[in-house]
Order: structure tokens, then sequence, then C-alpha cells
């Protein structure tokens, strides 16, 4: 079983032993980054890819019709179409858009999304970038994308574009902020900054998900993940409804396609950080580490999906409610129910917190109700 | 290692000057942001870690955020100084950049004393800054939690609009 | 073979002075916050050179730079709310053209 486990250390480590004895050692440095960047690079788009055909198949399902199967058994060769139609499509650049800034948009877009999959820990020894200050690097890298968001909405000098960018950028640094105070949680109880050591923190089944705080702070990371992701419920800058596609209107075949794949390798970074804080990385028993990780992966980009074949979409005032007034306060009582977690006997704490999670949610939304009840009665009255 | 760092500093010193003396704004803030990341990179290289990616989070997360939207609030993109005649004023401001960077070096080349590099490899764990922070640093760090908060206050009082007074 | 502190301290300087040369020169005050930006992070890079060329037994100049951040970020916001209120009655954001004192 160990073996499984460690398949790919053990593949990488045999190229290298390999290579060792024929180059300096600088250049047998340089060749193992390069292989695990390598794999990553090549399995992003390969996961990219197949998450579009997930999706159009649950979502066709949810709406109770099959999804794509013309193209190969399943429609499994749909997404190869899918890219071949857009890398054969013609560039239209509008004629007074600034060519630099529309040209480098969807790169900037994608570097942030492709470059956290080197901090996420695929399997046991299977992090790519073993940094100290991990978690903290993966909010930074992309907290950067808001940045590439607003030059692609500017570079298509198209009014529509720009307030489709803006709605985007001020919902993205809305929901940062209960993204990493639910992260918090996490960073308080088990003491350190790094994924790798957050996901030894959980063995066997005891994850953190098992605990009050470890409850509500998944339900929170992974609420605001999804809106930092631009789906729906939350996505109003960019849905087809919409402004006519929000910030990336005027961007035509490649580049609409790498602003598509930085979407989805969002949604799949964000839903592997959440199974990684909360439901314990690639914990689990018989089965391999990477197993377990693309299996608890998967399942949170399952209810990712399920979310967009079942909610209607949030108007842009109650989005920006939501995380201001529910979302953050809420963010802020659940790190001090794990304060308490972690200083109190444990009945004491159980108790008090799954106490201090129900009254605070329920004192929340009563607060938060009120203002649309409000608004409806005067509406029957002037009836 | 040695050639990162003068890749890093050749980034970090072009992208200012193109910060400084562009003619468009929005290339300005951008320009601004890549000087950032650069150096944000050299505090990498430094090993120090936490600060490199606080650099990362609030400068280029929030601050050249804040700047664009900024640029994009007030509509003036072509600056308007790029009238005719006005571009030889630019030699006072060479001459006193040039001037402070001259007593700077001068300055810098005449210590005879300046540390070395003492351990080669050193890492802060995230703890020991914690640590830190609230016990020799407690007084910062609440008179910076002052700060931000009336930091937060008076923007949003400064740029808020007047509301017209109608009956 | 390890690069001298003197070069850090070098790269420093020329952005300070840079940054410098865009708070004096240029006429649109977002720029002249860029350039004041520009020489927050040439001193905050001189602050983490000298806690790594020293002995590790202090941290001072980590927090110390730690706390500089913070301070810029609250005012380079504080500043921009200041623009765009100044922009709202001038309509310019040019720094010559704001010479009057009731608004």
């Amino acid at each position: 079983m160990e073996n499984v486990d460690q398949i790919f250390v053990n593949a990488k480590k045999a190229v290298i032993d390999l290579i060792d004895g024929f180059l300096p050692p600088q250049a047998v440095l340089v060749v193992s980054i390069l292989i695990s960047v390598g794999v990553i690079a090549t399995v992003a788009p390969v996961i990219m890819m197949y998450l579009t055909w997930l999706e159009r198949k649950v979502v066709g399902r949810i709406q109770n019709r099959i999804g794509p199967n013309r193209v190969g058994k399943f429609g499994l060769l749909q997404p190869i179409a899918d890219g071949v139609k857009m890398l054969t499509k013609e560039d239209i650049v509008p004629e007074g858009a600034d060519h630099l800034l529309h040209f480098l948009s969807p790169v900037l877009v994608v570097v942030p999304a492709l470059l956290v999959m080197a901090l996420l820990p695929w399997g046991r020894n299977m992090a790519a970038m073993d940094v100290e200050v991990g978690l903290l690097l993966f909010f930074a890298i992309t907290s950067t994308g808001t940045l590439s968001i607003f030059v692609g909405a500017w570079g298509s000098r198209n009014k529509f574009s720009l307030l489709g960018g803006l709605r985007a950028v001020a919902q993205l640094i809305s929901y940062e902020i209960p993204q990493v105070f639910s992260a918090i949680v996490v960073i308080m109880v088990t003491g350190t900054v790094s994924i790798v050591k957050i996901v030894e923190a959980q063995p066997g089944f005891n994850w953190f998900v098992f605990t009050p705080w470890g409850f509500t702070g998944l339900i929170l990371f992974y609420i605001a993940s999804v809106a930092e992701c631009n789906r729906t419920p939350f996505d109003l800058p960019e849905a087809e409804s919409e402004i006519v596609a929000g910030f990336h209107t005027e961007y035509s075949g490649m580049k609409f396609a790498l602003f598509y794949m930085a979407e989805f390798l969002q949604v799949f970074s964000l839903s592997a950080l959440a199974a990684t804080l909360f439901l314990g990385g690639w914990q689990g028993m018989f089965l391999p580490s990477w197993a377990w990780f693309f299996l608890k992966t998967y399942s949170l980009i399952f209810i990712m999906l399920w979310f967009r074949g079942t909610f209607p979409r949030l108007r842009v005032d109650q989005l920006m409610g939501f995380a201001w007034k529910f979302l953050l306060p809420m963010s802020m009582i659940n790190i001090i129910v794990a304060g308490i977690w972690t200083y109190a006997p444990p009945m004491i704490a159980w108790a008090a917190g799954i106490a201090i999670i129900v009254i605070s949610y329920t004192v929340l939304t009563k607060l938060n109700i009120r203002f649309h009840i409000d608004r409806n009665r005067k509406f029957i009255l002037v009836d | 290692m040695i050639f990162a760092f003068y890749i890093i500093s050749a980034i970090i010193l072009g992208s200012a000057v193109l910060a400084v003396s562009h003619r468009n704004l929005i290339y300005c803030a951008l320009s601004a942001s890549v000087t950032f990341i650069g150096t944000a990179a050299l505090f990498f290289l430094l090993k120090a870690d936490f600060i490199g990616v606080v650099q990362i989070l609030i400068y280029v997360g929030a601050v050249a955020t804040l700047i664009l939207f900024t640029i994009m609030l007030t509509k003036d993109i072509v600056s308007r100084e790029y009238y005719v005649g006005q571009k030889r004023k630019w030699s006072y401001g060479i001459l006193t950049a040039a001037c402070v960077l001259g007593v700077l070096i001068a300055s810098i080349r005449s210590q005879t004393n300046l540390p070395e590099l003492v351990t080669a490899d050193r890492q802060v764990s995230m703890v020991a800054l914690g640590k830190e922070m609230l016990t020799s640093f407690l007084l910062p760090f609440e008179v910076i939690s002052l700060l931000l908060t009336a930091a937060l206050i008076g923007g949003i009082i400064i740029s808020l609009e007047e509301k017209k007074k109608s009956s | 073979m390890s690069i001298p502190i003197t070069h850090y301290l070098f790269v420093s300087a020329a952005l300070f002075a840079i940054g410098l040369f865009g708070a004096i020169t240029r006429r649109n005050a977002i720029i002249i916050l860029i350039g004041i930006e520009i020489m927050m992070n040439a001193a905050n890079i001189n602050l983490i050179a000298f806690w790594r060329y020293s002995d590790g037994t202090r941290l001072t100049g980590q927090l110390f730079t730690f706390f500089g951040i913070a301070i810029a970020a609250a005012e380079v916001a504080v500043g921009l709310a200041i623009v765009i209120a100044v922009y709202r009655v001038y309509k310019s954001t040019n720094v010559n053209e704001v010479h009057d004192m009731k608004g």
C-alpha cells in the first residue's frame, strides 16, 4: 500500500537518480523543479478540460436533459472539440482598445490561478512547494487576480465591460475578507501557516470538519470561495444574461479560452484548499493519499456545480450585503468559538461552541431579513 | 542565486522609472505593481518570507487596486501636464534626485564596518514573529490598530458624497 | 561568494531617488502618491537587508517593516480619498490647479 501511495514520489526520485551522475548539483535541482512544474502544468489544463465536461453533464442532468453525448462516448471528447473551436476562432480586438492591455489581461488572469497549484499538497510528500508561509502565499497570489480583472475590463474600451469589471473587483475584494477569516481559524488551532503541516495535524479521520468551528468554517470558506470564483449564485459580473458578458465581452477565441480556464482552475484550487484545510487533505484510510485528495476535492466541486444548476443569481446589493453583513460577523464569531475550543475542557467547549454559533446565526439572519420584509410590505401597502 | 538579485534589481528599477515617467496613468499604476512584486521577490531572496507575502497581499492586492480605482474615478487618463513646453521642467527634478542619490551613495561607500553575511540559512518561524509582536512590540501593534481604524473611518467620510439637501 | 550588503543598499538608494523624482516632478496627484509608495518600498528593502545581514537574535527589522507597510497602506488610502474629494470640487487632479482655500 505504501508503494501505491508514494508512486509519483518514487517515479520522480528514479528520474532524478538517473540523471544525477551526469549533471552538476545545481542543474539537478533545476531539473527536479522543472519536473514538478511540468507535471502540474500538464495536469492542470487536463483537469480544467474535464471539469468543463463534468459541469455540462451535471448541470444537464439537474435540468433533466443529457449533457453532451455526441462527440465520443458519453461526450468525453467534447472538451477537445471545444478547444479546437476556441483555437481556430478569429481574434477580434476592438479598434480603440489598448492593444497591450488587451493582450496581457488573459495571461495575467491565468498566471495566479496556475501558480497556486504548486502550493497544494496533492498527496503525502507531494507538495511541489513546501514553503513555511504557504497558506498566506496562497491568499496573496489569489488576491493579485483582482488587478488582472481590472486590467482586462479597462483594456476593452467598452463602458459595459468596465462596469462589469468594477463589479467583479468589488465582489472579489469583499469576499476575500470572510475567506481569509475562515482560514484564520485553522491557523489558530494548528499554530502553523504551512499547508503541509495543517494536513498533518488532522491524522486518520479526525478532520477539522467534525468540530463546531471547523464545520462553520468550512461552510463560510466554501461560500466565500464560490463568490471568489465568480460562480452562480454570485456570477453577476460574467453571467450570460447580464450586461452582455461582463468584463470579458470583447475577448474572443484563445483569450476567452484563457479566461474560462482561469475560472475553472480557480474552482479546482479553492475546492482543493477547502478540502485541505477542513476535510483533512490527503488523510484517510485504505486508499492512497492522492486518491483521497481527488475524492474530497471533486466532492466539493460537485457541490459547486450543483449550486450552479439550482440557485438563482443574487443582485449586486444582495451580494455585497451578504458578504459584509452576514459572512464577516459570522466568521469573526467563528474565531471566538475556536479560541474557546482551544482553551476550555471538551464538554464545555462543544456546548459553548455549538450554542454560540446557533445563537449568532439566528441573530444575524433576523437582523438581515428585517429590511427585506419591510420593503415587501411597503409594496403591498402601495398596491 | 547571484543572477536572481541582479535580474530582480533591474526589473525593480526599470519599472519604477516607467511608473513615474509614463504619460498614461494606467501604465504608471501597472508598472508600480511590477515594482511592488519585484520588491516582494527581493524580500523572498533575503529570506524574509512573511514580509514578502505581506508585501504582495497589501501592496499588489490592495494599494494597486485602490490606485487603479482612483484613476478610473477621476478620468484624467492622459495626464494634462504634457502640454508643449512643460517637459523641460523635469531637469530640476532629475537634478534634485541625482543629488540625493549622490549623497546616499557617498554615505554608503564611506561606511567601513558594514556587516557581512553571517548565516547562510535562517528561517524565522511565524510563531516567533507573533510572540515578538505581542510582547516587545505591543505598543506599536495597538497604535497601528488605532491608525487603521482612523484611516478606515476617515477615508469613508472624506470620500462620501454630500447628500443634496432637498425638502 | 555572496552578495555584499552594499549592493542592496545601492538598489534601495536608487529606488528612493526614482520615487523622489516622481514625487517632485509630476503634477498629477496620483503619480505623486505612487512616488511616495516607491520611496517607502525603498526604505523597507533597506530595513530587511540590514536584518538579514545581522545576527538573527532580534526580529526588529522584520517587525519594523511590517508596521511600515501597514502605515503606508493606511496613508495611501486616506490620500486617495482626499484626491477624490478634491476632484469633485476642482474637476482636476493636477496639483497646480488646486490653489484656492475655500472649497
